[in-house]
């Protein structure tokens, strides 16, 4: 095994599992609702349900499992500054982008494969709990996915830049930006809840091809400010 | 014909920020040497062992190991392919097992040595189960000294790397070092504030002073060089120092001069009995009393 991989596989491992008990508050909420609500109050909350989904969990999600590779993160903590071991994992024979693109490749590969996972798991979860009307269909799952590796970039080139702490509250403020945008039903191509639902008129295809245009400028961007900064 | 330098650096500069922490910078270091790097707490050492494995790149100047540049990041890679380094601070993975990290650093090496690291294991007495984050500070020191032996390097770049070891594993160290520089023609680069072992295991020492080289040469030869005077006249000693103030730095106490030289040992003696000296004695100087006598205020 690549030693590389392996050392991101360390770094997201517990990432992944936290991640799983995120999406677990979801599920648990639907069913409290399922459980409490009368028939005809639950649509509606699960439909806040599906929002938190969205709006909050899937960009915490891709900002957990983001991480710059040249920064070692700890399994749980965001420790402010360099983590001590950076002078040794820089003095090993690899070039920083290959350190970037190990740790993303990595990192996207299990957020793509928690929000496949999940958004089928909502869907089963649906007719299971008996909530009509307000679960994400099968055919929203591509904009789910490529909008998660947007957050995705972002936050990677944002730990590049910043330490881990920084850059996480860089991004919760952006990602709470968008999700408050698009909660307050703001209108255009920044409102990602209607575009994940495909809302709206929304062209999927376009669309998901600007998505991913993005996510490659902003990993991008990570790398050649990985080959500038000095460490 | 003289091989070529394991490292050459010349005119290296860099700043950090208003802190001039490399100020022109010339330093050689010979293939198969075990080289000391010496100098006070901000001197410049770190600086240059970074700008070496290119974590950094120079302001001015230029470093190159193995006669290839250090600074783009392509030769810096093949650099650091040859190269192991003992960084300033010992942390590693802490989500790692000492094994984990053994086999993840070996992935990097092919000419990695499993029976030299299984050796050091043993005699550092790690538990290869351990987690890096429960070994204390001496016990990271010696992983890193594990790492770092059984890479099969041509070049060892070692910041502190008895930090935190007790008499034993230090002694270990630095034999261990000796042992691979004379097996396998490595050379080391050796970074310490513990002069008594550079002392015992260099053979060239390196000092840097405010960002310079003051001293880059043989140790041996230094120390035949370098000896301290002392030159005890009739009268007052003051009617002597402008004439022996040009070689070296003279400390008077009453009737005495005291005078650490490098140079023209037999023309000084000439010179203090000429100007009335009536006793001259000599000794040679430790690495500690000549790191002092170079680079106190």
């Amino acid at each position: 095994m690549n030693p590389l991989w392996l050392k991101s596989w360390c770094e997201c491992r517990y990432r992944y599992l936290l991640v799983w008990l995120l999406s677990g508050v979801v599920l648990f909420d639907l069913a409290l609702f399922s459980l409490v609500k009368r028939t005809a109050d639950r649509a509606d909350l699960g439909e806040w349900v599906v929002l938190f989904y969205l709006g909050a969990v899937v960009p915490i999600a891709a900002l957990v499992l983001a991480g710059s590779g040249v920064n070692t993160q700890t399994s749980w903590g965001m420790a402010p500054g360099l983590h001590p071991s950076t002078g040794f994992l820089l003095s090993m024979p690899v070039r920083r982008s290959a350190l970037l693109w190990t740790r993303a490749s990595m990192g996207a590969a299990l957020l793509l494969s928690w929000v496949v996972a999940t958004h089928l798991i909502l869907i089963q979860a649906d007719s299971a709990l008996g909530v009509p009307g307000w679960s994400l269909p099968l055919s929203t799952l591509p904009a789910v996915a490529v909008l998660a590796l947007l957050y995705f970039g972002v936050a990677t080139w944002l730990t590049v830049l910043f330490d881990e702490l920084w850059s996480s509250i860089i991004a919760l403020t952006m990602f709470g930006m968008a999700a408050g945008y698009s909660l307050a039903g703001g209108p255009g191509w920044a409102n990602v809840i209607t575009y994940m639902r495909l809302e709206n008129g929304y062209r999927q295809v376009p669309q998901t091809v600007f998505c991913l245009a993005l996510t490659a400028g902003f990993l991008g961007l990570a790398q050649y400010s990985i080959r500038k900064k000095e460490y | 014909m003289t091989p070529a330098p394991a490292i050459e650096i010349q005119g290296l500069a860099r700043s950090f920020g208003k802190v001039e922490a490399l100020r022109g910078l010339d330093l050689r270091v010979p293939q198969g040497s075990l080289a000391g790097l010496v100098g006070l707490n901000g001197a410049g050492k770190t600086t240059t062992l970074r700008i070496l494995l290119g974590q950094i790149r120079p302001g001015a100047g230029e470093a190159s190991v193995f006669g290839l540049p250090c600074a783009p990041e392509p030769s810096s890679v093949e650099i650091r392919r040859r190269t192991a380094a003992l960084p300033e601070q010992k942390a590693l993975f802490p989500y790692m097992t000492v094994a984990e990290v053994l086999r993840f650093t070996r992935g990097f090496y092919p000419g990695w040595r499993d029976d030299r690291a299984q050796r050091l294991l043993t005699d550092f007495e790690l538990d290869p189960k351990r987690k890096t984050c429960t070994l204390s500070k001496g016990q990271l020191t010696k992983l890193h000294l594990v790492l770092c032996l059984s890479r099969g390097a041509e070049l060892m770049l070692l910041d502190e790397p008895t930090d935190g070891l007790d008499p034993v594993a230090t002694e270990i160290a630095l034999q261990a070092m000796v042992s691979l520089v004379a097996e396998t023609g490595a050379t080391i680069l050796l970074c310490s504030h513990r002069l008594n072992e550079v002392e015992q295991i260099a053979d060239h020492l390196c000092l840097i002073h405010q960002g310079r080289a003051l001293l880059d040469e043989s140790l041996d030869g230094l120390k035949a060089r370098a000896r301290r005077y002392l030159f005890v006249f009739d009268d007052a000693a003051e009617k002597a120092e402008p004439a022996l103030v040009r070689f070296g730095r003279l400390r008077r106490e009453g009737r005495a001069l005291s005078l650490v030289a490098f140079r023209d040992g037999h023309a000084l003696e000439a010179e203090a009995r000429a100007l009335g000296a009536v006793s001259v004695e000599t000794a040679p100087l430790t690495l500690r009393e000549l790191f002092l006598e170079m680079v106190k205020p």
